[in-house]
């Protein structure tokens, strides 16, 4: 049996939802971004890419119609690389890598491409609402239907978590990404990208404005415990604040896999 | 006809003459259509000029034609425009000072447009809870850019005639005169330019033929929908503008200009545009007094004196040295004088910091403020303010006192909130000379001014006040005297209800947040914490002597009792942390609440946020039906005035008065019924004011 190994990686950064970069961005030029970088830094031909494996949390509209097809062919893949869009909600994108780590193994194929996409900005408000729910699995088990937030406080209370945990937990993530960002350690996962996005400008109000993006947005330096402890919960009585959870962000992600025996045809 | 024709050579000039801003009211209409008319028939004539005489070229629709039929009488506007479009002889806008809403629509409806520097260019009418409604929402974005036109009706704000046509490729003028006073010359001169221009019969421009697209409009107009919902989350209008516009890129332009006319009229039923455009009237119509003619002869205020210097001498002060009129602040000790003057600066100092104020003209501002310790410097101010202590005795001392120094023919006017102002007025030997002017705190940022007219105040010193009240940008609105006037008497039946509403079972909490929601900045617990319950404990203190009878709920003496007079003490209906203005429901507030009840032997029931909502409010309505009954508010939008710009009543719900209009006087009076029978609650008090049952009865409304 061979083994399965991640060549590169390439990611956009990430951008706030809404009032972000990406605020304006198709989910294939977010995702196609990804994967061009991910395939140009693997060194391989982009012809011998098995399939682009794409993970969505909520694949439609911007990021719908088997968006990792369109990534493919927005990355600059022949017309021959097919696309294979998954969700499995958050954990779609490593869903798809260890897709690809398994279609390696059994020896479907040698190179795939994995990774995820998201473009909350544009997808998540302008969703299809039309018989969301079915209304007799709606009843037998509700709990489906709920939100991250919903789900979050239940999980919280199940495993008690307490609030101060989840507290401890957010500041660190903030001071960890900063000092991160600070040192460069994401200069090398990022791949910078120039977009329109939609600004208001103070003088010109909203606005469409030509931005290249290279680093994070949204992350705040000097976060601590004692900032985010004193914030209101989003439900009342609940755990999850603005500050132990994760911001609304844009973005996509992907990797080259293959085979660890794999030599190229073409070179 | 409010248009002249007038011919000068060969060109026909039809001239809009509506003043103030040439409103395009149906005699203007058909000038209009009329003077084209006999141009296309006039061989001789080879090009139109259209333009505004005065002030304007055209500042839109005719606001005295508000909701009549005259407004949509044809020919409308939008015949009028088709009228420009086809005419066979070039037509030309030659636009100066402002040309707003349907004016703006109506040049871009012309052939070709001139501007002059300096005019204001816009289209306002979202802010009347409106979109445009003749075709300015599918032109504007093809002459200047979606994005631009956009902005611009979304907002409703004017812009520069100079600076639009600086925008790169626009197509709104087609040529700037160089000055307003050249425009009538180059106007002419251009229109003969276009006449052999077109001689040859070639076909004449129309916006409506001009290409409109947005390179990424499906992104691009989400992108600004959700900004504009999250920035007008209580107002239809501004999301509409965006479709409107939107449609401008999508569809034909015809249609595209039925879309407009369906979001058009569709708002026009809105609760919010009725709001919108009642307050508009009612802001106007709040400086009107009726038996004080437009033309009563006003005195001339170009000196102030203020007494006292604390929070409220200070803040009333800034007002006038916003205005440019000087001010002598009097006070009975130095340090007095010192903290009053430190505290104006603080605040001015804030202002430049923010950037809203340049340091010249906050040290100008400065330069207008002198101080003194004693009456006999300010006997020669025009007006003097009285900000004492409330309480008859001293006043009786500053009035006396003021009569004694003060010249002939000043104006003596108290800031008291609640005091008898007739009764202040014969402490001096010239009760025609004293008024009141009630501030709102903090007095130089709240916009409403109470002008309290006395049994003897003279018609000028009342029309000098609210001419003066205009100056320093105040909304002035004139009560009668009674207790708390025409404000705080409302408030004080909104406070009993909020007192009753806890003894019945509500928490502190609860109340303010149904208000809160209803769109109230504040709902009244959190308010009485914000201003101190130590306010209305000792007005309470003096009903007790007054009128012994007056129910009110005890919570709120036991919370003062238990020494937590809000957010100066760190405690009062809720808790506090030290530094911050965040409400915590307090425990220890709702254990005081519940041993009241059950010392009262009040079983507590579940009341909904649509009854705490009606009952604080309806309270205001019922009282303030008695208030106009009594003549102490001249019209019910004087009341809504009051509460619209001095107690945070919400903006798109148009005030109490017209709150109750759009709920149905029938259903609000239904409600006061329901309420009666509440056995805790004030039955006398429910009964729908005589004025309120007369027009129920006469199915009329109070605006």
């Amino acid at each position: 049996m061979t083994n399965a190994v991640i060549v590169s990686t390439a990611r956009t950064p990430l951008a706030k939802s809404w009032k972000g970069a990406f605020n304006m961005t198709h989910g294939a030029t977010l995702g196609g971004h990804a994967v061009q970088h991910a395939v140009q830094r693997a060194g391989i031909d982009a012809a011998e890419v098995e399939d682009v494996i794409m993970g969505c949390a909520t694949p439609e509209g911007a990021t719908g119609a088997n968006i990792a097809r369109q990534i493919a062919l927005k990355a600059g893949l022949p017309i021959s690389v097919s696309g294979l869009t998954v969700n499995r909600f958050c954990s779609s994108g490593l869903q798809t890598i260890a897709l690809a780590a398994q279609r390696i193994i059994a020896g479907e194929g040698q190179v795939y491409v994995a990774g995820g996409v998201e473009s909350i900005s544009c997808v998540q408000q302008e969703a299809n609402q039309h018989m969301l729910q079915d209304l007799a699995l709606a009843k037998m088990k509700p709990e489906i239907y709920w939100n991250m937030l919903q789900t979050a406080e239940q999980v919280a209370k199940r495993y008690k978590i307490s609030r101060d945990r989840m507290d401890e937990y957010g500041a660190g993530s903030q001071q960890k990404a900063c000092a991160a960002q600070a040192a460069g350690l994401f200069n090398d996962e990022i791949a910078p990208i120039t977009v329109s996005a939609g600004v208001i400008d103070k003088v010109m109000g909203l606005m469409t404005k030509q931005v290249t993006v290279s680093v994070d947005e949204g992350l705040r330096e000097g976060t601590t415990v004692e900032a985010i402890s004193g914030l209101r919960s989003a439900l009342p009585g609940g755990l999850v604040t603005a500050g132990n959870a994760s911001q609304f962000s844009d973005g996509a992600g992907a990797c080259v896999l293959m085979d660890e025996n794999w030599q190229s045809n073409v070179a | 006809m409010t248009a002249e024709y007038k011919i000068i050579g060969d060109v026909a000039v039809i001239t809009m003459s509506n003043p103030p801003v040439n409103g395009l009211g149906l005699s203007t209409r058909v000038g209009i259509t009329d003077g084209l008319t006999k141009a296309n028939a006039d061989a001789a004539v080879k090009s139109i000029i259209i333009t505004g005489a005065g002030k304007a070229f055209s500042g839109g629709a005719d606001i005295k034609e508000f909701g009549s039929s005259k407004a949509v009488q044809e020919p409308n506007l939008l015949s009028v425009i088709r009228a420009c479009e086809n005419s066979s002889k070039p037509v030309l806008a030659a636009i100066h000072s402002v040309a707003m809403g349907g004016g703006l629509e109506l040049a871009l409806g012309c052939h070709y447009r001139m501007a002059a520097p300096g005019c204001k260019v816009a289209l306002p009418e979202v802010k009347l809870g409106l979109i445009p409604g003749a075709g300015g929402t599918q032109r504007l974005p093809r002459v200047i850019g979606v994005e631009p036109a956009l902005n611009m009706i979304v907002s409703g704000e004017p812009i520069n005639s100079e600076m639009l046509a600086m925008l790169p490729g626009q197509k709104l003028f087609d040529r700037m005169a160089t000055s307003a006073e050249s425009l009538a010359a180059e106007a002419l001169a251009y229109a003969k330019e276009l006449a052999a221009q077109h001689a040859d019969g070639s076909a004449l421009p129309l916006v409506r033929n001009l290409p409109c697209k947005h390179p990424q409009g499906d992104a691009y107009f989400q992108f600004a929908r959700n900004m504009v919902k999250g920035m007008a989350k209580n107002y239809p209008a501004p999301p509409k503008c965006v479709d409107a516009v939107e449609a401008a890129t999508k569809k034909k332009f015809e249609d595209g200009m039925v879309l407009e006319r369906e979001i058009f009229t569709n708002l026009m039923m809105t609760p919010e545009s009725r709001a919108l455009r009642h307050i508009f009237m009612a802001d106007r119509a709040a400086s009107k007094i009726a038996d004080v003619p437009d033309d009563t002869p006003k005195r001339n205020i170009a000196s102030v004196a203020v007494i006292g210097a604390g929070t409220m001498g200070g803040g009333i002060s800034m007002n006038f040295l916003n205005a440019g009129i000087p001010v002598k602040m009097l006070e009975m000790k130095q340090e007095a004088l010192d903290r009053g003057i430190a505290t104006i600066r603080k605040n001015y100092e804030s202002q430049v910091k923010k950037g809203k104020l340049k340091q010249d003209k906050y040290e100008q501002r400065m330069a207008l403020l002198s101080t003194t310790l004693s009456y006999d410097d300010i006997g020669s101010a025009d007006l003097v303010i009285e900000a004492v202590f409330e309480e008859m005795g001293v006043k009786e001392t500053v009035f006396k006192k003021l009569d004694e120094v003060m010249k002939p023919g000043a104006i003596l006017a108290s800031n008291t909130s609640t005091l008898d102002v007739n009764k202040i007025a014969s402490f001096t030997k010239r009760p025609e000379d004293v008024v009141g002017m009630h501030f709102f705190s903090p007095a130089n940022v709240m916009k409403l001014l109470e002008v309290v007219r006395g049994a003897k105040t003279s018609k000028d010193v009342l029309a000098t006040v609210m001419a003066l009240g205009k100056k320093i940008k105040k909304t002035s609105v004139v009560s009668g005297v009674c207790d708390g006037f025409i404000g705080n008497r409302m408030i004080e039946q909104y406070s009993r209800q909020a007192g009753f509403l806890i003894e019945e079972g509500c928490t502190p909490a609860q109340v303010d947040k149904a208000v809160e929601k209803f769109g109230f900045a504040m709902g009244p617990f959190r308010m009485g914490d914000l201003a101190g319950n130590d306010i209305g404990w000792a007005i309470r203190k003096r009903r007790n002597v007054e009128r012994p009878g007056m129910k009110y709920s005890k919570t709120a003496d036991l919370l003062c009792e238990m020494g937590r007079l809000g957010q100066k003490t760190g405690a009062g209906w809720y808790d506090y942390q030290a530094g911050k203005r965040d409400a915590i429901p307090s425990a220890l507030v709702v254990d005081m609440i519940e041993k009241h009840r059950a010392a009262e032997g009040i079983s507590t029931r579940k009341i909904s946020d649509e009854e705490i909502v009606q009952r604080l409010v309806f309270a205001l309505v019922n009282e303030a039906a008695h208030i106009l009954e009594e003549g102490i508010a001249g019209k019910a939008s004087d009341i809504d005035m009051v509460y619209l710009t001095g107690y945070g009543f919400p903006i798109f719900r148009g005030g109490p008065m017209l709150y109750a209009d759009q709920v149905g006087l029938f259903n609000v009076a239904e409600a006061m019924k329901r309420f009666a029978k509440n056995p805790h609650d004030d039955a006398a008090f429910w009964q729908p004011a005589p004025l309120l049952a007369r027009l129920v009865a006469d199915g009329k409304n109070f605006n």
